[in-house]
C-alpha cells in the first residue's frame, strides 16, 4: 500500500509538471490561429529576470566595422546609412527584442558585431552571412545550444551590380540581423532546395518576409525590392522571445501598438520599457526613402560612455554586506522566484546588468557562476563558497570572495540603473 | 481497521497517468513547432546543417561573368580529404570549419597545373559544436554553407575558384559543377544560373573551351 502511493504521487507529480509544460509551451512558443514563422531551434541565452520583459534581449551592438576597400570612410559611404537604417528598423518594431547601438562604439565582444569586409568568408558570392555560437564558440545549430554571441559578415564585392543601391545594402543587413535572432529563411524548407517566390512556400501563400530571399532581391533580379521588416518578421520574434506587452503582434499580417505593461522592475530606479512604434507595413515599397543616421536612440537617461565609473565590490556579496554569506545565497534564491529584493545604495539589485572587467561584457549581478543568468545554482556556489568547498568556475568568471571593479553597462542604454555611492 | 476501496485509487492513478500524457503529448507538440529537424544525410551518414548564407546570383547570370568573379578554373578530380581546420571568424571571435581536399588537375587552361595536386578548401566540415549537442548522445553534424552540397572524394568537379595561396583554392557553390560521364552538371540547387544553363552537358574540352572564352 506503501509502495502504491507512492507511485501515485509520483504520477500526480509528473502530471502537474507536464501540464505546467504544456501551459508553457502554449502560452510562450505557440498559439492557434495562424501558421508558424519559420525559426531557429536555439535561443538566446538571456533570461527574463524577475519577470523584467523590458530589461530582456537587449544585445549589445558595436557600431558597424567597416573593413572593406582597405579604407573605412569609403566602405562607411556605401554601408554606414544602410546600417543604421536596417537596425532602427529593427528597433522600431513592436517585440521585446532591441539592438543596442551606440554610433562610434565597438567591442569584439558585444552581443553582435557587424564586419563588412570585400569577401565574406573568402567567396566572392556571399552577400553575408549570420553565425551564432555558444559560450565554447561552436556554431549554434540544434535546441540544446544557448546563443553566446552572434557575427554578421558582409561581403561588399558581392554587393555590385543590382545589389549595390543603399536599400539592396541594408536589405542584407536586415536579413542578416533576423538570424541573429532565429528568424530562418521563409523562401525555402531544410529539406529541399527549392527556391519559392515571394510570398510563397510549399504549403501555399505565406506572408512576406525579410527573411524570404525573393521578398528582398532588388527588382531587376525578379525580386520584389521589400527591403524592410515585415509584420510576419515581427510575428516569429513574438513567439521565439515571447513578451506579454506584445503577445503574438504581427501574425494578423498587421503592426499594432500594443502599450507594453509596467514591468514588475526590483529596481529603485525606472526601467526603461521599449516604447514600440509603427513601423512599415506589407504596404509599403521600395521607393521609400531610407532615413539618414544614426536613429537608434538610446531611450534611458543613462549616458553612453565608453568609460564607466568603477565600483569595487565582493564578487558573490549580493547585498554589499561585507562578504558572501548565506544571506546572499537566500537573495538570490528570492530573486529567482521572483520575491522583492531590497539592497543600499550603492549596491546593484540582483539581476542589474552590470560590466565585468574579468568577462568580455555584461552579466547580471548574483550571477556569481557568469552562466544562464541568476538561478538556484548561484545560490548554492555562495553556500559552497562559504562552507570553503570550490566552486569550480568557469574561466574568466570572478571567484567567489574576489574583489572586482563592477561597471554599471553604460553602453546598454535601456538596462535598470543604480546610484553609485557608498563604495568599498 | 481502515478499509480501501482500491477501485477509486485505481481510477485515481489512470486518470493521473492519462493526464500526464496528455501533458506531454501537447506539450511536445507546442515546443515542435520552430524545432529544426536535421534535414539530410550525407554519404558518410552524418547529417547535414546548413548555415543561412544570401548569394549574389546575378554573379552567376552568365558564365562570363562568373568566371570574371573568380580566379582560376580547372577541372579535377577529387583525390582525398587532407584535412580539417577551424578557421576564425571575422574579428577573432568565432570558428567554422573548413574542409580541404585534395584535387588531381586533369584539364585548365593554365597547361603548367595539369597533372598537379592542388588543394581545394569548402567551408564547412564535420562538428560535434553547438556545445551540448554531443553530451546529448546526438553525435556530430556537417556544416555546410546554405546552398552547398559536400565536395565527395572520387567526383570530378571543374571548379572555378579563388586563390588563396599559390596550389590552394576556395570553392564556392555557385561554381562549381560536378563531372558525370564526361559531362558537366549544374550544382544542386544553381540549376536555374545561367551560367549553369550555360555549361551543363559540355564535355570536359568543350567546357574548358567555353571557359578560356569567358576569361579572355
Amino acid at each position: 500500500m506503501r509502495t502504491r502511493s507512492h507511485t501515485y504521487a509520483a504520477l500526480a507529480l509528473v502530471a502537474v509538471a507536464a501540464l505546467a509544460l504544456a501551459a508553457l509551451a502554449t502560452t510562450a512558443e505557440s498559439h492557434q490561429g495562424h501558421p508558424q514563422k519559420k525559426l531557429f531551434p536555439e535561443r538566446w541565452h538571456y533570461q527574463v529576470q524577475n519577470g523584467d520583459y523590458a530589461a530582456w534581449m537587449t544585445l549589445s551592438t558595436s557600431d558597424v566595422w567597416l573593413e572593406c576597400d582597405n579604407n573605412e570612410n569609403q566602405c562607411g559611404t556605401k554601408w554606414k546609412t544602410p546600417f543604421d537604417d536596417a537596425f532602427a528598423d529593427w528597433n522600431s518594431q513592436p517585440d521585446t527584442v532591441t539592438f543596442a547601438i551606440t554610433n562610434g562604439v565597438q567591442n569584439e565582444f558585444f552581443d553582435l558585431n557587424v564586419y563588412v569586409e570585400d569577401e565574406a568568408l573568402g567567396d566572392p558570392t556571399l552577400l553575408g552571412i549570420a553565425p551564432t555560437f555558444d559560450e565554447n564558440d561552436f556554431p549554434c545549430f540544434d535546441p540544446s545550444c544557448e546563443v553566446a554571441y552572434g557575427l554578421i559578415i558582409i561581403g561588399d564585392d558581392a554587393h555590385n551590380g543590382p545589389y549595390a543601391g543603399p536599400l539592396d545594402r541594408r536589405a542584407t543587413l536586415g536579413h542578416e540581423a533576423g538570424h541573429i535572432i532565429q528568424l530562418a529563411h521563409e523562401s525555402t524548407n531544410e529539406d529541399e532546395t527549392q527556391l519559392y517566390e515571394c510570398g510563397m512556400d510549399d504549403t501555399g501563400p505565406i506572408p512576406h518576409s525579410i527573411m524570404s530571399y525573393d521578398c528582398i532581391d532588388p527588382v531587376a533580379v525578379d525580386g520584389a525590392g521589400e527591403f524592410f521588416v515585415q509584420p510576419w518578421d515581427v510575428c516569429g520574434i513574438n513567439h521565439a522571445y515571447y513578451d506579454p506587452a506584445f503577445d503574438f503582434t504581427g501574425c494578423d499580417g498587421t503592426l499594432n501598438t500594443p502599450s507594453p505593461t509596467p514591468s514588475p522592475s526590483p529596481s529603485e530606479t525606472p526601467t526603461a520599457t521599449p516604447t514600440p512604434t509603427p513601423s512599415q507595413t506589407s504596404t509599403q515599397t521600395a521607393t521609400t526613402t531610407p532615413t539618414g543616421g544614426n536613429s537608434v536612440s538610446p531611450t534611458s537617461s543613462a549616458t553612453p560612455s565608453t568609460t564607466p565609473v568603477g565600483i569595487a565590490r565582493v564578487w558573490g556579496d549580493i547585498n554589499c554586506g561585507g562578504g558572501s554569506n548565506p544571506v546572499d545565497s537566500l537573495l538570490v534564491l528570492r530573486f529567482d522566484a521572483g520575491l522583492s529584493t531590497s539592497a543600499p545604495a550603492g549596491c546593484p539589485l540582483p539581476g542589474t546588468l552590470l560590466y565585468v572587467p574579468f568577462q568580455c561584457c555584461g552579466t547580471a549581478w548574483g550571477n556569481v557562476d557568469c552562466l544562464s543568468g541568476v538561478n538556484p545554482v548561484d545560490s548554492l556556489k555562495i553556500l559552497l563558497a562559504d562552507a570553503g568547498t570550490p566552486t569550480d568556475q568557469p574561466a574568466g568568471c570572478p571567484e567567489i570572495g574576489d574583489t572586482v571593479v563592477l561597471t554599471e553597462d553604460l553602453l546598454i542604454p535601456d538596462k535598470p540603473t543604480f546610484t553609485a555611492g557608498a563604495a568599498q | 481497521m481502515n478499509v480501501v476501496n482500491p477501485r477509486p485509487i485505481w481510477l485515481l492513478g489512470l486518470a493521473l497517468f492519462g493526464l500526464a500524457l496528455f501533458g506531454l503529448a501537447f506539450a511536445a507538440c507546442g515546443s515542435s513547432l520552430d524545432d529544426k529537424p536535421l534535414e539530410e544525410t550525407g554519404q558518410d551518414g552524418v547529417p547535414v546543417v546548413h548555415i543561412p548564407a544570401r548569394y549574389a546570383k546575378t554573379l552567376g547570370a552568365d558564365l562570363d561573368t562568373l568566371v570574371s568573379t573568380f580566379d582560376v578554373a580547372f577541372v579535377g578530380v577529387v583525390t582525398g580529404e587532407a584535412e580539417q581546420r577551424s578557421e576564425l571568424m571575422a574579428g577573432g571571435r568565432g570558428e567554422l570549419p573548413v574542409s580541404v581536399f585534395t584535387v588531381l588537375v586533369e584539364a585548365s587552361a593554365d597547361a603548367a597545373v595539369v597533372g598537379s595536386t592542388v588543394e581545394v578548401e569548402q567551408l564547412g566540415g564535420i562538428t560535434t559544436g553547438g556545445g551540448t549537442r554531443t553530451t546529448q548522445g546526438q553525435g556530430p553534424v556537417r556544416l555546410l554553407m546554405e546552398g552547398d552540397s559536400p565536395i565527395e572524394v572520387g567526383e570530378r568537379y571543374l571548379f572555378i575558384v579563388k586563390e588563396k595561396a599559390p596550389g590552394i583554392y576556395r570553392a564556392s557553390p555557385m561554381a562549381r559543377f560536378p563531372i558525370e560521364s564526361g559531362r558537366l552538371q549544374p550544382a544542386a540547387g544553381w540549376e536555374d544560373l545561367g551560367a549553369a544553363q550555360e555549361i551543363a552537358g559540355l564535355t570536359v574540352a568543350q567546357a574548358m573551351e567555353r571557359v578560356s572564352r569567358s576569361a579572355d
